[in-house]
């Protein structure tokens, strides 16, 4: 037994690493989605930005109506008034934090009490995120995103819009949130066999930063 | 009891086992509310409330905005030299004091923190940002540290701090009452900060020399003249502050506004300085929607876990423990306080606010102390629990602040310098607390609520 181990160490058997490179494959383009979604919406922040400026100035000019046209059109109804910018700052802030939630597990800004963790191996390490994944995230996620389904029917088909003559097509906002939760787990289940593959060949820790921008 | 709320007590120790893991608490919140919801029976239909109140409570919360918006507003002050021009500048004003570098570091912390919001960023912002400097002019590192740790983490109690703006959201007070009411409480720690610094640099010289003193000399002599400098480097973070504060403390803009203008002030600065470059505004777009996700996370994973909580009768026994004790208002007060100081230790606030606080809210509520009004109670309450999680973050040997000051201290400075630096603050901090629950007057005078 001791001989095997010996062996492996010294010469790898090629297995192990062509499983390896099969689950980083498999992981790239599930974790590269939520990177790249995430570095696109950041810029939402600007846009939120702009659009609560848009209301102090159209408040403080007394103004109630920006644009109003005949027919009706997609989530804006017929008409640009104060409530629907107000509207749609929070809007956008749904869809920045849902898409950041993912954006942030790739980039490994969430809080941790890392008192334990931080004097844990790599491969530790790669273990509790691969467990708290498979455990705690992506049940939360589908399971609340599943649940959600309900609530987003019922807007849709009531035809729920703003009550203030703002936006229209609420279920849109209200489909965004399952819809970042599933981001999220699609993007955990991307970094489970982005760890896995860590594991059985530690050379790709010292290759790459797994938490690059 | 055990049988009554065996499965709430089983929750909270999970939690505390999954937090040392080191998994992400927000996560950890979520996936532990789902999976006593299995163990606890609880009917699915019931978990499809969470979906509802999570729209409800972050993503159609108005409030909570203002998050983003101050995140931005401190990343960019930092990013486009904002903050470092301003640091120069106090430096040169405060130059010829003994003690004067120190208590530009404290001034520059309680302006910048204030809009960063994580103790961690704001710690490590304010240390790679004063301590080369400090170093360099000859500060002694007991001297050195204690101010870098103290005043980083007094961001989170002076306005506009983003705890103080959750808080208003958790507790259903005014976010503009709460910070009037912590302005006073954070002006005096900020003045007690200061006459220790000047008293220990009186007393001993060589901990705190003068810049002539120090290698950085030739500094002062490179720059603009005084008043120029002033102008550029003071003037534009002074006034975007208090335009910001001051908006939302007279009432004329909501937190989300304020935020927005302090948002849009940033970038103005960072072009003044013709510093605002593509890659620059990239980097803090970027980090921006990391840092306010991560908040908003831990409040959608509490939500969860909060739910399920109650559900299996945990709030019930928080208040049957807490009153079961017997205890008077200041007992309980003190209990209370105690108990939020342990849980600093290992918590950042956003889960402290977000778990623990709306479980004691019930408890606090009825009870009455001397000087304070029923409708400022909670408002009280918040402050002291602000005030009393800054002393937490400070307070060896777990105190975290003081984790992340190691990870950048300079050389071999051992976190036994930065523990000795730090209690003389631990003291200033717990002076500042007791008088706060002895005088409420403090923390209600500004905001009109005393009795």
């Amino acid at each position: 037994m001791t001989s095997y181990t010996d062996s492996t160490s010294s010469a790898p058997p090629p297995l192990r690493y062509k499983i390896a490179h099969l689950l980083a494959i498999i992981a790239f383009p599930l974790i590269g989605l939520g990177r790249w979604l995430g570095r696109v919406s950041s810029w939402l922040v600007l846009v939120v930005m702009f659009m609560v400026l848009t209301t102090v100035v159209m408040n403080a000019l007394g103004m109630n109506e920006l644009v109003s046209w005949e027919n009706k059109i997609f989530l804006l109804g017929n008409s640009i008034t104060i409530n629907s910018a107000t509207e749609m700052q929070w809007h956008l802030f749904g869809l920045l934090t849902l898409i950041g939630g993912s954006y942030a597990l790739h980039s490994d800004t969430h809080v941790r009490v890392d008192l334990v963790h931080h004097h844990l191996s790599p491969a530790g390490k790669h273990w509790v995120d691969i467990i708290g994944h498979l455990v705690m995230l992506i049940p939360f996620c589908v399971l609340i995103a599943w649940l959600s389904k309900h609530f987003v029917q019922m807007s849709y088909v009531s035809g729920e819009q703003s009550n203030y003559g703002g936006l229209t097509d609420r279920f849109l906002i209200k489909a965004a949130l399952p819809a970042g939760l599933i981001l999220l787990a699609v993007s955990a289940l991307g970094q489970v066999f982005d760890r896995l593959a860590r594991i059985l060949d530690p050379r790709r820790d010292a290759q790459e930063n797994p938490n690059a921008e | 009891m055990l049988n009554e709320y065996g499965l709430a007590i089983a929750m909270v120790l999970a939690l505390l086992v999954g937090i040392f893991s080191g998994y992400p608490v927000a996560f950890l919140l979520g996936g532990l509310g789902i999976l006593f919801a299995f163990i606890g029976d609880i009917p699915i239909p019931f978990l499809g409330t969470v979906g509802s109140r999570i729209f409800g409570g972050v993503i159609e919360n108005w409030l909570l905005i203002a998050i983003p918006l101050f995140v931005f507003m401190g990343l960019m002050l930092e990013k486009s030299g904002v903050a470092r021009n301003l640091l120069l500048t106090l430096q040169r004003l405060f130059g010829r004091v003994r003690g004067g570098l120190a208590i530009s570091v404290a001034l520059l912390g309680v302006v910048m923190a204030a809009s960063t919001g994580i103790i961690g960023a704001s710690v490590v912002m304010l240390g790679l940002l004063a301590l080369p400097v400090m170093m360099r002019q000859g500060y002694k590192p007991e001297m050195a540290y204690g101010v870098v740790a103290a005043s980083g983490t007094l961001g989170i109690l002076i306005p506009p701090s983003i705890m103080l703006v959750l808080m208003g959201s958790i507790l259903n007070i005014s976010v503009g009452d709460l910070f009037k009411a912590a302005l006073m409480p954070g002006l005096m720690l900020g003045v007690l900060y200061t006459l220790y610094l000047l008293v220990t640099a009186y007393i001993k010289p060589e901990w705190a020399p003068l810049a002539s003193e120090g290698e950085d000399a030739h500094l002062t002599e490179q720059h603009a003249p005084m008043l120029v400098a002033l102008l550029r480097d003071l003037a534009g973070p002074v006034v975007l502050i208090v335009a910001v504060l001051g908006s939302i403390m007279a009432g004329i803009a909501t937190p989300t506004e304020a935020a927005a203008i302090g948002a849009a002030g940033s970038l103005v600065l960072a072009l003044g300085l013709r510093q605002l470059n593509w890659s620059a505004l990239r980097t803090v777009c970027r980090d921006t929607s990391k840092t306010s996700a991560m908040i908003l996370f831990v409040v959608i994973g509490a939500t969860c876990f909060s739910v399920v909580f109650k559900k299996l009768g945990g709030d019930d026994m928080i208040v049957d423990i807490i009153t079961g004790t017997g205890l008077g208002p200041y007992g309980l007060l003190l209990l209370l306080m105690g108990l939020i100081f342990i849980l600093g230790f290992f918590l950042e606030w956003i889960e402290i606010s977000f778990v623990v606080l709306p479980l004691l809210v019930p408890v606090v509520e009825g009870l009455e102390f001397a000087g304070v009004s029923s409708s400022g109670l909670m408002v009280w309450f918040a402050v002291l629990v602000a005030i009393n999680l800054q002393t937490s973050f400070l307070t060896p040997p777990f105190g975290y602040a003081l984790f992340y000051l190691k990870g950048i201290a300079e050389g071999n400075v051992g976190i036994g310098v930065i523990y000795r630096s730090i209690i003389p603050f631990v003291a200033l901090q717990l002076t500042g607390l007791v008088l706060c629950i002895a005088f409420p007057a403090i923390v209600l005078w500004f905001p009109g609520l005393t009795k």
